[in-house]
């Protein structure tokens, strides 16, 4: 039997780029909702149209954070699922530097995305309420835009395919 | 199942429902997912189009 050779050619970096994406998104969501929504119970989903003032519309508000919790778990579990697929593709690049990055720049894709769409366009909710709301939301983009300077400085480097290709069929003698 | 029943607010629960599920719930499903949308796009493009990688 042969021995498998080493790959030598740089790795497309599509697959796990792609994965590290949407795992920083579902693990930025997850940070977004237990620090800001939970912890801090700042950024309930609803709060700019329904401010939790009484414990019907804190409750209804907590509905509304749990599907967003929901979207964010279908979102890391698929991203879970590309990871896989990625790591067993023998073309795809395969780099922990490469995934940090991809998942800093999906945590602050997903600020971006999410702070441009519900805090200023829908203004369904802020980071935080009060006069001072829209530096807090001016803030949060802010961070979302460094975390994918960051990451994209981190995944901006060579990397290689995991290192092994497929064997090649044995040579009859 | 005592726990549930009793609950911190048992009393809400109908106004909590009749809240959730009034004519902006689906609306409110959209726009609660738009943003993941958008990020499943941005991860599909990043799937196909290939940085830096050779062909």
């Amino acid at each position: 039997m042969k021995r498998a050779t080493k790959a030598t050619r740089d790795g497309r970096r599509g697959p796990l780029l792609a994965a590290g994406f949407l795992l920083g998104v579902g693990l930025g969501g997850f940070v977004d909702g237990i620090v800001f929504h939970q912890i801090l119970q700042w950024h309930n989903m609803l709060s700019n149209v329904l401010p939790p003032l009484d414990l019907v519309s804190a409750k209804v508000n907590m509905v509304w954070d749990g599907l967003f919790h929901a979207f964010t778990w279908i979102t890391t579990a698929v991203g879970v699922a590309l990871l896989f697929r990625a790591g067993g593709r023998l073309d795809a690049a395969w780099s922990g530097r490469l995934l940090i990055g991809a998942m800093l720049s999906g945590w602050g894709a997903f600020n971006v995305i999410e702070g441009v769409i519900d805090h200023h366009l829908l203004r369904i909710h802020h980071v935080r309420g009060g006069a001072d709301a829209f530096a807090w939301d001016l803030a949060f983009l802010g961070l979302g835009a460094a975390l994918i300077l960051a990451g994209s400085a981190l995944s901006s480097v060579p990397v290689r395919a995991p290192g092994w290709s497929r064997p090649s069929a044995p040579s009859v003698a | 199942m005592a726990v549930f029943a009793i609950g911190a607010c048992p009393e809400c629960r109908a106004a909590v429902l009749e809240s959730v599920f009034d004519a902006h719930f689906w609306p409110r499903v959209a726009t609660a997912a738009l943003p993941f949308v958008v990020v499943f796009g941005v991860a599909w493009l990043l799937a196909r189009v290939d940085l830096g990688g050779s062909p």
